[in-house]
């Protein structure tokens, strides 16, 4: 009995498991930049982004919020709001070299929220930290460029002919699996900076979460406090 | 004493006894529900503005507010997120655009959004003391100051500030402050008293 709950505990552990996604074509002998499929646009200078925000949670109702990030590329540093319409502020937090909670209300008020949200803007406009470890494609055809970062991660940027970056972040066993999706149109251009007009964060598994997030405005801060 | 010596000095006794009359409406309590009892529908555009420390700029979203004694409220926000709030005869709904369509939003129905609406009519019917959640106070410069007399309020709003208009029953501006960082100021222009308003304003999104 006692092998059988055993072989059961460890079957179930290995189908919570993922995998990557087998490249084809794989290279590993990377030089550190890569190869130009793997340079997509990132932040330069210091922005403040506003979003109107679609956010779905498991066993909460989809709500609508404005969102803004004030980001810089200088320093790594990320300021995130999330507010009502009304402008109740339901999330505050920034980091800069440490996560630091102003404010957090239901269902924000969980420091693996504030991690996770910081994390993913850390994704979508900065360059993966770590080491780039192989390219390749997948069956559709887009292009993957694979990083291998601190604490067992992997990050996967792939882009896609029209317009469209995915950057998908696996988990030490691959069970969480964060995904943010990029999207440009030519008419979000701000001070020349072609900002990503739509952005889409995906968490799976346990406590996941959707935020699709369209831009409203990018303010350029090199010229401001 | 000649002629037009006295038709200066009546003209300022004029004056200053009108301005007295504008300033005296907001003086007291009763000053204030008085000059609300001959209200009977207020319409405006309003102008919020996000304020925190981070922001370079204010968040700003523009929209525009209908009243209707005893209690038809609606809130409208055009931009930059559609959003309507009405109210009427005990019912209260609330639509958000999403994916370019207004969707109804069931958090209408929730205490919290209750509160908002009754504090709203509360104020538009000039009975700014008589919500026991918070102090009022009547400053100088017809200014009104809300202090949330419970902690659990107090964390999220650290008082409320509104300015009233020189017009007797007219708001000029609301400011909550959630923070001294972080504070939403909302300011009323072209607000019309008096207007006939159809009850369908309060019952259909349109």
């Amino acid at each position: 009995m006692k092998q059988f709950c055993l072989l059961t505990a460890i079957l179930f552990f290995i189908a919570a498991c993922g995998t990557l996604p087998q490249l084809q074509h794989a290279d590993s002998r990377m030089r550190p930049e890569g190869p130009p499929e793997c340079r997509r646009q990132l932040l330069q200078g210091r922005w403040q982004f506003q979003y109107a925000i679609e956010a779905t949670f498991p066993e909460e109702q989809k709500s609508v919020l404005i969102g803004v990030s004030v980001v810089s590329a200088e320093s790594g540093s990320i300021h995130s709001v999330l507010m009502t319409i009304e402008g109740v502020v339901v999330f505050d937090a920034r980091y800069d070299r440490e996560i630091q909670i102003l404010r957090a209300i239901r269902p924000f008020d969980t420091e693996r929220f504030a991690r996770g949200l910081l994390n993913d803007f850390r994704l979508v406009f900065f360059k993966p930290e770590g080491a780039l470890i192989e390219t390749g494609t997948l069956p559709n055809g887009s292009y993957v460029c694979r990083y291998q970062q601190p604490d067992r991660l992997v990050v996967d940027i792939v882009g896609y002919s029209d317009h469209h970056w995915q950057v998908q972040q696996y988990g030490r066993w691959f069970t969480e699996k964060r995904m943010a999706d990029i999207f440009f149109n030519d008419n979000f251009r701000f001070d020349g900076f072609h900002a990503p007009s739509r952005l889409k964060l995906t968490v799976s598994g346990y406590a996941g979460y959707t935020l699709d997030m369209d831009l409203i405005e990018a303010v350029s801060l090199k010229d401001q406090q | 004493m000649n002629r037009v010596k006295r038709y200066q000095i009546l003209t300022a006794a004029l004056v200053l006894l009108s301005t007295r009359l504008c300033f005296a409406w907001a003086d007291t309590w009763d000053g204030l529900k008085a000059a609300a009892g001959t209200i009977s529908s207020v319409s405006a555009t309003f102008v919020q503005e996000k304020h925190m420390k981070v922001l370079v700029r204010p968040l700003i979203s523009e929209g525009l507010l209908f009243f209707k004694t005893p209690d038809s409220l609606r809130w409208e926000y055009q931009r930059p997120i559609k959003s309507i709030l009405i109210t009427h005869a005990g019912i209260t709904k609330k639509y958000i655009q999403q994916n370019g369509k207004l969707i109804a939003d069931t958090a209408a129905g929730t205490p919290a959004m209750q509160f908002v609406i009754d504090e709203i009519s509360r104020w538009l019917k000039g009975r700014f003391d008589e919500n026991p959640l918070f102090t009022a106070s009547l400053e100088p410069g017809r200014r009104i100051i809300l202090t949330p007399n419970y902690k659990g309020l107090a964390d999220m709003i650290q008082r409320i500030e509104l300015v009233l208009s020189n017009r007797p029953g007219i708001m000029d501006s609301v400011r909550i402050y959630e923070s001294e960082n972080s504070y939403t100021l909302l300011k009323f222009a072209q607000v019309e008293l008096n207007r006939p308003l159809d009850d369908k304003l309060f019952e259909e999104i349109q």
